[in-house]
């Protein structure tokens, strides 16, 4: 574990204590949203530490409170984080081997996967994913044990702005890679191949549905090759 | 990268299959600015959730 810390700048971890913290906060939302909802305390924390997928969980947790069935509810946050299967194929060598493999695997998020592609070699990358992974995995349950001991304390994160924090964090992340003109073209056909499909598609497609724009790139490129 | 950039315009844009409003994009947009000019990671967040809370406290969805 110390080899993380001399591997790792100070910058990055400052950064990755930063996201821990945020996402302990949602997970006090979490919890709270939960407990409102009907579900005992056991059940968001229990979820936290197994599922370890905030968006997953929230989806499964509102459709309970709506009175849905739990096999909609799991396929709902099945669906919704679908696109962590490209995310394991962008990262095999982060995620370690034999059974390290099995606990790397659970703790792919999407704050995780971001941290490591932004390191630039394996072992920054290795490091970043573990420590972020780790903190995640210890913070998330514990917010979500606080906030539904605290009830409704917090009544309304939104209020605070704690919605915007997560696209911020991710989009602070890639920003760095969107300076490179072929990353941000696909980038850009594919979130708007997403946004123009959400209104029609369950949750979570639309993002897998933004892959496509690689493909456009990767077409444009091989047409301009051949040009060449 | 695609699919993260994706997720970050759903995610800031939409709940669900709705408009999320206008704070929250508006919030997001001030944190991608100032990531852009290289703003520290913490003041990039901050100022993101600032701004979005600020907004709302004025009273815009």
């Amino acid at each position: 574990m110390c080899s993380i810390w001399r591997t790792l700048q100070r910058g990055t971890l400052r950064d990755i204590a930063l996201v821990c913290l945020a996402v302990g906060v949602i997970g006090l939302s979490y919890g709270a949203v939960a407990v409102a909802g009907g579900l005992p305390l056991w059940v968001p924390v229990l979820l936290g530490l197994l599922v370890a997928a905030a968006s997953s969980e929230f989806l499964f947790v509102g459709v309970i409170a709506a009175g849905g069935s739990p096999i909609a509810a799991v396929l709902a946050g099945l669906l919704v984080n679908a696109r962590h299967l490209p995310f394991g194929l962008a990262l095999p060598d982060v995620l370690g081997h034999g059974r390290r493999r099995i606990l790397g695997t659970h703790l792919m998020n999407d704050e995780t996967v971001v941290f490591a592609l932004a390191q630039p070699d394996l072992p920054r990358k290795r490091a970043a994913y573990w420590l972020c992974g780790l903190g995640i995995l210890a913070c998330w349950p514990v917010g979500a044990l606080l906030g539904g001991l605290a009830g409704t304390v917090i009544e309304d994160t939104d209020a605070l702005g704690l919605d915007a924090m997560f696209p911020a964090v991710i989009l602070a992340l890639v920003l760095p890679a969107l300076r490179d003109g072929e990353t941000r073209s696909a980038a850009l056909a594919g979130s708007a191949l997403a946004l123009a499909t959400a209104p029609f598609l369950p949750v979570g497609l639309p993002v897998l549905l933004g892959l496509s724009g690689l493909v456009l790139a990767v077409g444009r490129k091989r047409e301009t090759e051949v040009i060449r | 990268m695609v699919l993260l950039t994706a997720l970050v315009c759903t995610t800031a844009l939409l709940e669900a299959h709705e408009w999320a409003g206008t704070a929250r994009p508006a919030g997001v947009l001030v944190g991608g600015v100032m990531a852009w000019r290289k703003a520290p990671f913490l003041v990039v967040v901050l100022g993101a959730a600032g701004s979005t809370a600020l907004l709302r406290l004025l009273g815009v969805p």
